[in-house]
């Protein structure tokens, strides 16, 4: 199933006129999500906030921490130049969304107003990506003076 | 019928009660529930049927549909998946701790990633292997911790965090931040080495200075996969922290500690329970939901709605039991928080303190074994508190599944009699406070199933409430785009439908 819907975005994000940044980097994300976003928001509501923390937190860390190097390692098996090279928006985004959430852990406590402002922190970032340029994702990921044709085959 | 099946097929694994028979048979009688068993946990969702979309995506992939439309099948049929896979991990939460639980979560809910990723790559699309998972923590960190914590916090004035895992998982976050950050600031301030015709070839621009749409270069590739390595090391040494050296740290101490205080104000605060009930050996989970402070301020808004909503009379400081149980029906954070030992829980009725074991008892489907050990609470109260307190830590030791065996035996009995004086509002006062945590012990198997089918009408407030409150958040989302997007004719119109019928799906 992920294989299809790694195949189909760049069509469906076509058809919709949404970039597909937007499309990888929030509605992706959404779908594949879900499960533990309901289970972490019925978690928080009954007050038990190791597991929401647990779930929500700790996904995050597992992703940069396993998923992403992972996946670079399987580039490298692969022969692929996956690399952690972000662009500029995307590490500051990043790094405001690490520094955000320091402030709420290391505080020890939450309550609505932190929920709020962490929501406020995403919507901005999700508007920053809506405005992002068009970008060509498909982009065969080779090193580049392996394949010296890449020049000519690319838009 | 399935719920003997359950109960039959965990008495049997552990117990003596078998031992007389053959061995081949118990396998047998083993293997034939365990399959029983999967089916039940597999097709008891009616999300499940989503998974049809399943083939027809595989088949309109070869060009019978659109792309558009193989993308939302594909994405509906991974729901199901998803919510399967977190309701096992949830499952194996109860019988371990909340730190592994979680982590078993996160790591089930993370596969799909890490398929996506991987067919991804193979495909070459490194840019949206990169862009999804930072996607996917952007919209873990932010959005469902940020959701969680405001729905919390209306209810709850504040919650605690445990703020030696929260330094930890900073730490590791930092740690990945800086193994992502460093390679973009190597980049961006054109410092990397670069071999001459590299260069030449990355600068297409012709400026003399490389542009960042040109892809990766050898040295980047270098430096990322170095960091990779480093980052793994990482999480393998944070994983050893987690549930190795300081897993004291991460499991249940700190709210044993807490325990006896609570313990003591229980006492103080409510005589009645204090005679009816050992206190020992309640589970410690809900001492911290029962001490956190409840938001006074959103409970009053909550309750102004809910009157404007019924068109009740009741006055909100003289509560009768009729009263009590509309709102019950109508909305369940009020009545929750009536839950508080804070609140005069003296005068309430029984059937609302005891309300997360009614919504055990009340979806018996989807949970039979666990409502079971609820009927079985309510039915010997006396003799078997202090053993089914027990139950969570010690679930393999043979009287217990003795008793569930008991309980389930007359469980159907049981459970209509009890439905029946829930509705009426004559639930028998044998139930106390060991029952109600019990119960809500088990909540969260519950919530998380009986999302897709019909519920108890106090469930379905809670979940109503939830699930709105998504809707609503991605409708105005929804709503947003569409705004921007209004020189296109349609698309965002079929948009708007797909998230609505998406969500409409998981409403009761």
């Amino acid at each position: 199933m992920s294989d299809i819907l790694v195949d189909t975005i760049d069509g469906f994000a076509y058809r919709m006129h949404i970039s597909e940044v937007f499309t990888s980097l929030v509605i992706l994300p959404y779908f594949s999500n879900i499960a533990e976003q309901v289970s972490a928001l019925i978690f928080a509501y009954r007050n038990e906030m190791d597991l929401c923390v647990g779930i929500t937190v700790g996904s995050a860390v597992q992703i940069a921490l396993f998923v992403l190097p992972g996946s670079v390692l399987i580039g490298w098996a692969m022969d692929r130049s996956m690399s952690l090279f972000f662009r500029g928006f995307e590490t500051a985004c990043l790094i405001f969304s690490v520094v955000s959430i320091a402030a709420v852990l290391q505080g020890g406590t939450t309550n609505w107003l932190v929920g709020a402002y962490l929501l406020g922190v995403y919507f901005i970032i999700a508007a920053g990506f809506w405005f992002h340029e068009l970008e060509n994702l498909s982009i065969d990921g080779e090193l580049v003076n392996l394949h010296e044709h890449h020049n000519h085959t690319r838009i | 019928m399935f719920n003997r099946s359950m109960f039959s097929s965990t008495s049997t694994s552990s117990s003596t009660v078998y031992t007389n028979q053959p061995q081949w048979s118990i396998l047998l009688s083993n293997i034939q529930n365990d399959i029983l068993l999967s089916t039940n946990l597999i097709f008891k969702s009616k999300l499940t049927w989503l998974l049809i979309f399943g083939p027809v995506a595989l088949v309109g992939k070869t060009g019978i549909f659109g792309e558009s439309v193989c993308f939302i099948l594909a994405g509906l049929t991974l729901i199901p998946l998803a919510e399967r896979l977190s309701f096992v991990t949830e499952e194996v939460a109860l019988h371990t701790n909340q730190t592994i639980g979680a982590l078993l979560n996160a790591t089930f809910g993370n596969a799909p990633e890490l398929l996506i990723s991987g067919a991804a790559l193979q495909e070459g699309y490194y840019r949206v292997v990169q862009l999804t998972l930072l996607g996917s923590m952007l919209t873990n960190l932010l959005f469902v911790f940020g959701l969680s914590c405001f729905i919390g916090g209306l209810r709850y004035q504040v919650q605690k965090l445990r703020i030696v895992s929260g330094n930890a998982s900073i730490g590791m976050l930092m740690l990945a931040v800086a193994g992502l950050a460093l390679p973009a600031a190597l980049m961006l301030s054109d410092e990397m080495i670069m071999g001459t015709e590299e260069k030449e070839y990355i600068d297409k621009n012709g400026d003399g200075k490389s542009d960042i749409n040109d892809g990766p270069t050898f040295s980047m590739v270098g430096f990322s996969r170095f960091n990779a390595v480093i980052m793994i090391m990482g999480y393998l040494l944070y994983l050893l922290f987690q549930l190795g050296s300081h897993s004291d740290e991460f499991d249940d101490l700190e709210e044993e500690e807490e325990e006896d205080e609570t313990e003591m104000r229980t006492i103080g605060s409510d005589d009645e329970e204090a005679v009816t009930q050992p206190l020992q050996h309640r589970p410690v989970h809900k001492k911290r939901k029962k001490k956190a402070r409840k938001n006074k301020f959103c409970h009053r808004l909550f309750r102004g709605y809910a009157q404007n909503d019924e068109e009740s009379n009741n006055n909100s400081n003289t509560i009768n039991e009729r009263g009590q149980y509309q709102q019950l029906n109508k909305l369940s954070p009020i009545n929750e928080i009536e839950l508080s030992p804070h609140s005069t829980s003296q005068s309430l009725p029984d059937y609302i303190r005891n309300k997360p074991n009614d919504q055990g008892i009340g979806i018996p489907q989807c949970r039979s074994d666990l409502g079971g050990r609820n009927m079985k609470d309510n039915d010997n109260v006396s003799n078997a508190s202090s053993s089914s307190n027990h139950r969570r830590r010690v679930s393999n030791s043979s009287p217990n599944k003795r008793n569930q065996e008991e309980g389930s035996s007359d469980q159907e009995g049981l459970l209509l009699t009890t439905e029946q004086s829930i509705t009426n509002g004559r639930r028998p006062a044998a139930s106390n406070k060991s029952h109600c945590s019990d119960g809500s012990d088990e909540e969260p198997y519950i919530m998380s199933v009986d999302i897709t089918r019909e519920v108890e009408p106090e469930e379905e407030g809670t979940s109503l409430l939830l699930y709105s409150l998504a809707v609503i958040t991605f409708v105005i989302h929804i709503l947003i785009i569409c705004h921007f997007h209004s020189q296109s004719t349609c698309p965002s119109e079929r948009v708007y439908y797909g998230y609505l019928s998406l969500h409409c799906l998981y409403l009761p």
